[in-house]
């Protein structure tokens, strides 16, 4: 459904004398494809989802067309003031971004006409928006208003917005693919048909996209099932060049991975690359390894061999993630802008659109967490004209060198995954039904109606709806004999957010309209504890990390060194030392997982490479390993020297099958069996659940648990071993939906999911009524306490349903799984003296989870009678 | 008259009972501390919306408690409720208490913790002292300066954790018990890896750790972190 009229003229033709004037002289050389495709569509008045690579224009491709039918009304006397166009985009920092990019298309045609003040008014509306500000929006909106999925909830729920919306013809969405796959773009969904519903025409839609394959579950989350829309997709400029992304191994052959080692040529190679070029933007995975890598660069000296200082870390590094304070993060994003920075280190928050200026490589420590990602985040170099994106991903052990060269073929083909969309998630329906009811009386049907409009909550089920509001009204009941007989038998279930009556709804007080509008929004960030040092706010950190340091520990925010003084509540103070940050932040890639696709694709080349291997010769071998995975010789050997010691000590194992390795658990008594399947992390996890459980159930003993892409791994404890025997039942296919729900059941997952499931439901509210926030319980009170509490009072509670949801099809991939399964993988036992070279490289240790078969009163008494028995006799 | 010995643990002539009371047989009564009835209804102002719990929680932990026979006192080391400002629903839940408890022929009393301000003007409030002396034992609520020369306490909470696991646990020593939360939203002390107060350190105590049906003795906690070391399942 890709067309559009890729012709200059008639594309500035749509747009009136004004505006079109104004853009010849800012930009003789001519409309860019995205913009020449997308202003008739937008002109026309269709939906239109734009599908363009960043540095292409968007901002002028999306809002032009729109300026231009303000400007037209005004010069025909007919412009009124109030609201007429609303942007929704999902970083605070990106809206300020397209706030100063429009500014200047403003101002030009101000100049052009003439006049003192430009006549179309624009403002911006995030969390950042100070008091003044939100109350002059709110008594003279501007025209066109800048803002992000939260904020936009929360004018939705206030009554003094509600007239507001009658005039809006257009909702413009930019980085769409970013918001369609999650729940955030559920609840921007659900907005937008509020939105619609209040402005009472339908406003046209732009959705503004990097790429996607395929499009269309895109579109359908922009404008829901019943509503057509355009897809509209640029080609990148012409004499635009793909991307360059080269692989690095940090580790020589012939040697063992070793953080210390590899660390410190990471931060060798950075300062290198960063000395070479003129402002380079290095993605570390997690924050610990995001604040080390600054704090290091910005403050290690250069190590012999080092030709001095070619940059000076005090002012030339700087550190960018979501948990520094608003306005460091905006002085950073300044400065790459104006080219001041040399190197900027950051977890995820830049990979979306913030134009960065001058960047010209893109550094990645470890894997991106996928092939979108991936060209994302190489995206962000090489914007300047003729410019190339350069990428550089560096991979601290042979597996990571793999994974990292698979990962780069696909970005460099473009092989982007499909986005897989979030199904009616009932947290986010919960939070919304809030706002609604804030807003004000709504009638039961008429809310279900508007859910369904929505793409994401297309199919929601009319008794998950009413479910959300009994639970939202405080009308759950609970199973039969769960409570003590009683007067008013059923649970009673404190602080109800609505009423509900003859088919209405409605906010139940003012205290519950506070709370909604201090706890709106989706992005759950663990629980935080505010730093403060020498009186000033530096950023947070999460709250269970807060709660575990001691008086003289040292930790790193915004790349300087802390020192813990004291947590009070949710603040913790710190003084500035100088000096060592402290130990190795754990280096794995984290949460981030391969692709199906990809996962498929590394075992089979782990197959052939061990075929090759093999059949033609250790020369041949590397040889064309380098020129498969576009690899230097010290990478490929690195590889190579894997394979070959995973042949020697075990097997490689194949794609029809399932290889499972016994070894003795390493520093205790004990086995463990490393399970390789050609599966990603999603669907190993799935599969190794449900093994877990069939194996619990077996041998009734906790074990404990790990997945990662490729594999799983299971420990049991020391009288416990695997039969031959035991093989079949392990890899049944019977069941195993079940015996996957049940693997959730005896880990901490679901109530790790729930807490934030109850959070976004506004089940327990983040940011409590002032001054009642009750202390007792601490952190994991969630988890541990209401998780059960509400198990037990309502097993099929809405929000239950919403977390073994989102783990059974997002957190998890079941239906992969059961796939592979299907094709009958043959089953192979292999019993090893010490953990096989896969095992190790795929399967990293450390961050294992424990499933409990053992009732923790036996876990205790077995624990009492060791530790009795070390001492030698009785305490 | 036959408290079911089996499963309690002695210290000094007291029963430590499983369910976190300290019984005094030849008293006839048994002391908790920190059952912060109402939590759910604190929560509820807090603006959270959770089943209530406390009430039903309670019952059914003292309902076990009494099973052991011989009590005819409870004494409630103070934090009986957890709102410290006044609370309607809370309020009934304690006279709802002590009746059920009147029921069974056991008297109530509190000595006040820092949660129990708004206790003694509740409409039927129970017996309410600032300390109860028992066998030369004063019992009272910890969150003061030490009355007495032996002392049975509340307020810290105390939990065992290691190796993944975690129970509430007495500390015990020659003069001074300090118990478990008798609330499960109590979150706790951690006597492994925490700081106790410098207070305690020359008080002997010992960790005796609720598991199950029984009570385990772990040992004197000033070695604890030591001994546990080896014994440890994983490296935590």
């Amino acid at each position: 459904m890709t067309d559009g009229k890729d012709d200059a003229e008639a594309a500035l033709d749509v747009l009136g004398d004004v505006a079109r004037g104004w853009f010849a002289q800012a930009f003789p050389a001519g409309p860019t494809p995205a913009q020449r495709l997308a202003w008739p569509a937008i002109a026309s008045g269709e939906n239109v989802l734009l599908i363009s690579p960043t540095g292409t224009g968007k901002t002028l491709a999306g809002f032009l067309a729109i300026v231009d039918r303000l400007l037209r009304e005004h010069e025909a006397g007919e412009l009124k003031p109030g609201l007429r166009c609303v942007y929704v985009s999902p970083l605070r920092s990106l809206g300020y971004d397209v706030e100063k990019n429009l500014s200047v298309p403003l101002r030009g045609v101000q100049r052009l006409m003439g006049l003192a003040k430009c006549p179309v008014r624009v403002g911006v509306r995030t969390g950042d928006t100070s008091a003044y500000e939100r109350r002059k929006h709110r008594e003279g909106p501007p025209h066109i208003l800048i803002t992000t999925p939260e904020s936009l909830s929360l004018l939705l729920s206030q009554a003094g917005w509600a007239d507001h919306w009658a005039g809006v013809s257009h909702l413009v969405v930019d980085e769409v693919h970013a918001l369609a796959a999650t729940k955030r773009g559920a609840d921007l969904a659900i907005s937008l048909e509020r939105l619609a519903d209040a402005s009472g025409a339908e406003p046209t839609r732009v959705g503004l996209s990097a790429t996607c394959r395929p499009p269309d579950p895109v579109a359908r989350f922009l404008v829901g099932p019943s509503r057509s829309c355009r897809i509209v997709e640029a080609p990148r400029p012409s004499g635009s060049q793909p991307l360059e992304i080269a692989v690095e191994s940090l580790l020589r052959p012939g040697e063992g991975p070793h953080r210390g080692l590899t660390y410190r040529r990471l931060l060798r190679r950075i300062r290198q690359v960063v000395g070479e070029n003129r402002t380079t933007v290095v993605f570390a995975n997690s924050r610990p390894m995001t604040e080390k890598v600054a704090h290091d660069l910005r403050n290690e000296p250069p190590r012999r061999g080092e030709a001095g200082r070619a940059f000076d870390g005090e002012t030339e590094v700087a550190v960018h993630h979501s948990a520094l304070d608003a306005t460091r993060r905006r002085l950073v994003e300044e400065d790459l802008k104006a080219g001041k920075l040399r190197a900027v280190v950051t977890s995820t928050s830049l990979e979306l659109g913030v134009d960065v200026g001058t960047a010209d490589l893109t550094v990645q420590i470890g894997l991106p967490g996928g092939v979108a990602r991936c060209v994302q985040r190489i995206g962000r170099s090489g914007h300047h004209v003729g410019g190339r994106a350069r990428g550089l991903i560096l991979a601290a052990t042979a597996a990571e060198v793999a994974a990292a060269a698979v990962t780069a073929r696909a970005a460099r083909a473009g092989a982007i995954e499909p986005l897989r969309p979030v199904a009616s998630p009932l947290d986010v329906v919960c939070q919304q039904l809030i706002g609604m009811a804030c807003t004000g009386e709504t009638s039961v049907d008429a809310a279900y109606a508007l859910l369904r409009k929505a793409g994401p909550t297309a199919d929601l089920g009319r008794e998950d709806f009413l479910a959300c509001l009994d639970f939202l009204a405080g009308d759950l009941s609970g199973p039969s004999g769960a409570f003590e007989p009683e007067p008013g038998a059923t649970p009673r279930w404190t602080a109800p957010r609505i009423w509900k009556r003859n088919g209405w709804f409605g906010v139940r007080n003012r205290r519950v309209q506070r709370w909604f509008w201090s706890n709106v929004g989706t992005i759950n960030a663990e629980e935080s504890a505010a730093v403060v040092a020498d009186g000033a706010s530096i950023g947070t950190v999460e709250g269970a990390y807060a709660e575990r340091l001691s008086p003289g520990d040292r930790f790193v925010l915004d790349g300087r060194t802390l020192e813990f003084r004291r947590l009070e509540g949710l603040v913790l103070h710190a003084k500035l030392v100088g000096g060592e940050a402290g130990a190795l932040p754990v280096w794995h890639s984290d949460r981030q997982s391969l692709s199906t696709e990809l996962a498929a694709e590394l075992a089979a080349l782990r197959c052939e490479a061990s075929r090759r291997s093999t059949c033609d010769g250790p020369d041949a071998f590397r040889a064309w390993l380098a020129a498969t995975l576009d690899l230097d010789a010290r990478a490929a050997e690195v590889v190579a020297e894997l394979i070959e010691a995973q042949d020697r000590w075990s097997e490689t194992p194949g794609v029809d099958s399932l290889l499972i390795e016994e070894f003795p658990t390493p520093l205790e008594p004990g086995w463990t069996y490393a399970f390789h399947a050609p599966l990603n992390r999603s669907a190993s996890e799935a599969l190794g659940r449900a093994v877990s459980a069939r194996l619990g159930r077996r041998f009734g003993r906790d074990a404990t648990f790990q997945a990662a892409d490729l594999g799983w791994t299971i420990r049991l404890p020391d009288d416990v071993r695997i039969d031959e025997a035991d093989l079949a039942e392990i890899a049944s296919l019977d069941r195993l939906a079940d015996d996957v729900l049940e693997g959730v059941d005896r880990g901490e997952l679901a109530a790790r999911r729930f807490r934030h499931v109850a959070s976004t439901a506004m089940m327990v509210l983040r940011n409590p009524e002032p001054g009642k926030r009750v202390r007792v319980g601490g952190m994991n009170w969630v988890s541990t306490r209401l998780y059960p509490l509400v198990k037990a009072a309502c097993p099929d509670h809405p929000l239950l349903r919403e977390t073994r949801r989102e783990i059974l099809h997002d957190v998890l991939d079941v239906p992969a799984a059961l796939r592979w399964l299907e094709t009958r993988p043959t089953i192979r036992l292999r019993r090893l003296t010490a953990p096989s070279p896969f095992a190790t490289a795929w399967i990293a240790p450390g961050g294992d989870e424990p499933m409990q078969y053992d009732s923790p009163a036996d876990a205790l008494r077995r624990l009492h009678a060791r530790m009795t028995a070390a001492a030698g006799g009785s305490s | 008259m036959n408290p079911d010995d089996a499963a309690c643990h002695p210290h000094e002539g007291w029963l430590l009972s499983p369910e976190g009371a300290a019984i005094r047989p030849e008293a006839a009564t048994a002391v908790v501390a920190d059952v912060h009835l109402g939590y759910e209804w604190a929560r509820g102002a807090a603006g959270d919306c959770i089943p209530a719990h406390s009430l039903a929680e309670t019952r059914a932990r003292l309902e076990r408690l009494l099973a052991r026979g011989g009590i005819r006192r409870l004494i409630v080391a103070g934090d009986l409720v957890e709102s410290p400002r006044p609370c309607a629903r809370t309020a009934a839940d304690v006279a709802r208490l002590g009746d059920w408890l009147a029921a069974r022929g056991v008297d109530l009393v509190v000595t006040l913790g820092n949660h129990d301000r708004s206790l003694a003007a509740s409409p039927r409030p129970p017996a309410i002292r600032p300390s109860e002396c028992v066998a030369g034992w004063t019992v009272q609520h910890g969150d003061r300066p030490r009355v007495g020369e032996r002392a049975v306490i509340g307020h810290h909470h105390p939990i065992f954790r290691a190796s993944g696991l975690a129970s509430p646990c007495y500390l015990v020593g020659p003069s001074l018990i300090v118990l478990p939360a008798f609330s499960a939203n109590a979150a706790g002390l951690d006597v492994v890896g925490g700081a106790t107060p410098a207070a305690w350190a020359d008080a002997g105590l010992r960790c005796v750790v609720a598991a199950g049906e029984g009570l385990l003795d772990f040992g004197p906690i000033a070695t604890l972190a030591e001994r546990l070391r080896p014994a440890a399942a994983r490296v935590d």
